[in-house]
């Protein structure tokens, strides 16, 4: 009987402990089938966090392969007030480590206090190193994450031509933001168990998808020529009092720009910097008579006008309601069409214009590539203004031809230029020279494109011309010791708001410019030098005395930089004197 | 009565003797048994050693992970910081304390062609020579390492 009784013992509990486990196992294979997953994910979601991993920006290198523009790594510390257990504690590290402001101190201290944000910034891209300081601290409700910081490396260098990004490194002016969808990378993501507190777990890491960096620009710009262009452009702002300067320097057969430099006064503290617009390809002035060189050069290419045409010019002439002048007071004066480019005469400029023509000359103008943006599709690039011909109105109809009256930015001037020292062959500027892939590999941009504007018989009398511009013309500021130098001085008048040349006191506003090339034997590089609103009054409010040195004080370290040697000894300036 | 009982007892306990036979003992199907056990075991405890591998190296696949991101970091630092000193505005900041000034103009001057070839000759390099870099650019070695991170995410 009482073996008997235990046996029956035994039996109950083994159907109990069976039926337990049977109950179990049918529970756990209910889980398993019907509501496993959703369980499985609410508790993944309770223990773990998937952050996103930013992706590294793409850097900007210059023709040489120099950092223009890099991210470097950079922590971005946080914190979750709700978990944070002594706020006071808290603060007071965060404020040693990263010497927080009184105000900065009080805001974080009252979020830490009222527990009703869930996410509050401390400092975003501070030091990497101060990060994981911070992090090995395992601060309760403190988060460092990793944020990339864009920097520039070689300071405001080229600042005005690479532009910003944003502190979420968006890109918002510049080539940062033209190229910023190939700058930026695919962002990634990885999930980490968290630690009650809300700390993340190292080595936790799972389910981790790599972020994808952004591709690399390689610019045409030369940092060497860039820098060296804006300490020029500073100087020469400064030393005559001007409101600005730009300089460009471009390869006259490739059309790369090895440097597209703008400098601004600041209008406060009266300091001359570089400007994080470019205004070498968004502000658009008047040319004044560079813009002759495209008269002259339709003139002979239309076979209108040789070098040795004759006009007599009177210093003054009535165009309409308007009487127009030469820069000085001449008598009638019989001069060739040399002469009248050497001397810049506006009054032979127009009796160039028009033995032309004036829709051949507009012709012109556009295939020298005024009147419309460049290939380079800056943000907020200029198109410049040129009306046709047919809409020009008064004295703009033959004003256009000395370069009032229409609009040009620096870039489509320097470009216009270039298509004489090119012989003829126009080349669009180009300032991206190649892609670096995610696999490292280069893909060059496509060669700008190119047309003829005029032939290079008719570029090369104008070459010509050009020389002696700068031998014993308005240019002589800009000889160089080494390299005989082709150039053109303009003095352009600033429109006013009004529409007039004056403004209410009476005064007016210059732009001058001098845009050159070298070595003239053999052109290579095409420089543009414009300062803008020199003094009025002084005699430093002309191309050839405010722009022209500046000019002439680039050409050693250009030649320098890009191993030019000249094709002769002999000076183009002394064989016009003998 | 006794001589009954008597009687009775050699009957009773054939009757209740299990009938014994000799049989061959089963060795063969334990020594089965017994070297199952031993694969099982062998075979559990190879699985535990596999998995202490697989953890201990996927640890070690973490942290070289972690040193490679590290790394690049630390590449992209560095690279930073060669292109700060290699800036124009700092060179230039540096030649200036050193009482250098920047050049205003430039001379070029005919070379003897014979002094040239004596040049090649005692140094023992040409023109062509003297443009091979001896290491590679900011942008190469930036590539390289690209590539190194392509082939590898």
């Amino acid at each position: 009987m009482r073996i008997g009784n235990y046996r029956r013992r035994i039996q109950i509990v083994a159907v109990i402990i069976i039926a337990t486990l049977g109950l179990i196992g049918v529970r756990v294979a209910g889980l398993q089938s019907s509501g496993g997953d959703h369980l499985r994910e609410v508790a993944r979601e309770q223990w773990t966090r998937t952050v996103s991993l930013p992706a590294d920006r793409g850097t900007i290198f210059d023709r040489n392969g120099e950092e223009l523009a890099v991210s470097i790594p950079a922590s971005t510390i946080s914190i979750n007030p709700r978990l944070i257990d002594d706020a006071a504690s808290t603060l007071s590290v965060l404020t040693s480590l990263l010497n927080l402001s009184v105000e900065e101190q009080q805001r974080l201290y009252d979020d830490m206090v009222q527990r009703e944000r869930g996410f509050v910034y401390v400092r975003r891209q501070v030091d990497a190193a101060l990060g994981a300081q911070i992090a090995e601290l395992r601060l309760s409700g403190v988060n460092v994450d990793d944020e990339p910081r864009r920097i520039l490396p070689g300071g405001d260098t080229g600042r005005s031509v690479i532009g910003l990004t944003d502190i979420d490194g968006v890109g918002i002016a510049g080539l940062e933001l033209q190229y910023d969808d190939m700058l930026t990378g695919s962002e990634g993501e990885t999930t980490r168990e968290v630690a009650p507190g809300g700390r993340s777990v190292p080595g936790t890491e799972d389910g981790t998808i790599n972020p994808v960096p952004g591709d690399d620009l390689v610019l045409t710009l030369d940092r060497s020529i860039q820098f060296t262009c804006e300490e020029a452009l500073i100087d020469q702002v400064s030393a005559t009092g001007s409101k600005a300067g730009t300089c460009i320097v471009m390869d006259v057969d490739s059309g790369e720009l090895y440097a597209m430099a703008s400098v601004r006064r600041d209008q406060t503290t009266g300091e001359v910097g570089i400007t994080s617009g470019n205004h070498a390809a968004v502000d658009a002035y008047e040319p004044g008579s560079v813009a002759k060189v495209i008269t002259i050069a339709a003139g002979i290419d239309t076979g209108s006008v040789t070098a040795d045409t004759t006009f007599v010019v009177p210093w003054r002439r009535e165009h309409g309601e308007d009487l127009l002048r030469d820069s000085h007071e001449h008598p009638d004066e019989e001069m060739t069409v040399r002469q009248i480019l050497v001397e810049s005469s506006n009054i032979g400029t127009i009796d160039v214009q028009l033995a032309t023509g004036r829709p051949r000359h507009w012709d012109y103008m556009r295939d020298f590539g005024l009147g419309e943006k460049t290939a380079l599709g800056f943000p907020g690039e200029s198109a410049g203004i040129l009306k046709h011909w047919t809409a020009l109105q008064g004295s703009e109809q033959v004003t256009v031809s000395y370069g009032q009256g229409l609009a040009s930015t620096p870039i489509q001037l320097v470009s216009a230029v270039n298509v004489i020292a090119n012989d003829g062959l126009y080349v669009a500027p180009k300032i991206v020279r190649g892609i670096v892939g995610v696999d490292g590999s280069i893909t060059p941009t496509a060669p700008s494109a190119t047309h003829q504007a005029v032939r290079p018989e008719s570029a090369s009398i104008v070459q010509d011309m050009m020389v002696d511009v700068v031998c014993s013309g308005t240019a002589t500021r800009a000889q160089v010791d080494s390299f005989n130098v082709a150039g053109k001085t303009g003095t352009g008048l600033k429109a006013q708001p009004d529409g007039g040349y004056e403004d209410e006191f009476g005064q007016r506003s210059y732009y001058a410019s001098f845009v050159g090339f070298f070595p003239a034997e053999d052109p290579q590089v095409t420089v543009l030098i414009s300062i803008d609103e020199p003094p009025a009054g002084t005699i430093n409010r002309f191309g050839g005395t405010a722009a022209a040195p500046v000019f002439a004080r680039l050409v050693p370290t250009i030649a320098n930089e890009l191993s030019l040697q000249p094709p002769t000894t002999e000076s183009a300036c002394s064989q016009d004197a003998s | 009565m006794a001589l009954a009982l008597r009687d009775l007892r050699p009957a009773a306990r054939a009757r209740q003797r299990p009938s014994l036979k000799v049989v061959e003992a089963r060795r063969g199907t334990a020594r089965v048994l017994v070297a199952v056990a031993v694969i099982v075991a062998a075979g559990a405890a190879t699985l535990g050693v596999i998995h202490t591998q697989i953890a201990s190296r996927q640890a070690r696949i973490d942290d070289l992970d972690r040193r490679i991101v590290a790394a690049g970091e630390q590449f992209d630092t560095l690279r930073a910081i060669r292109a700060e000193l290699r800036a124009p505005l700092r060179l230039d900041a540096a030649a200036r304390t050193l009482d250098m000034e920047p050049a205003m103009s430039s001379s070029f001057l005919p070379v003897d062609p014979q002094v040239h070839a004596m040049v090649v000759a005692a140094t023992g390099r040409s023109k062509a020579g003297a443009d091979v870099p001896d290491d590679l650019g900011p942008l190469d070695q930036f590539r390289l390492v690209k590539v190194l991170g392509a082939v590898n995410p």
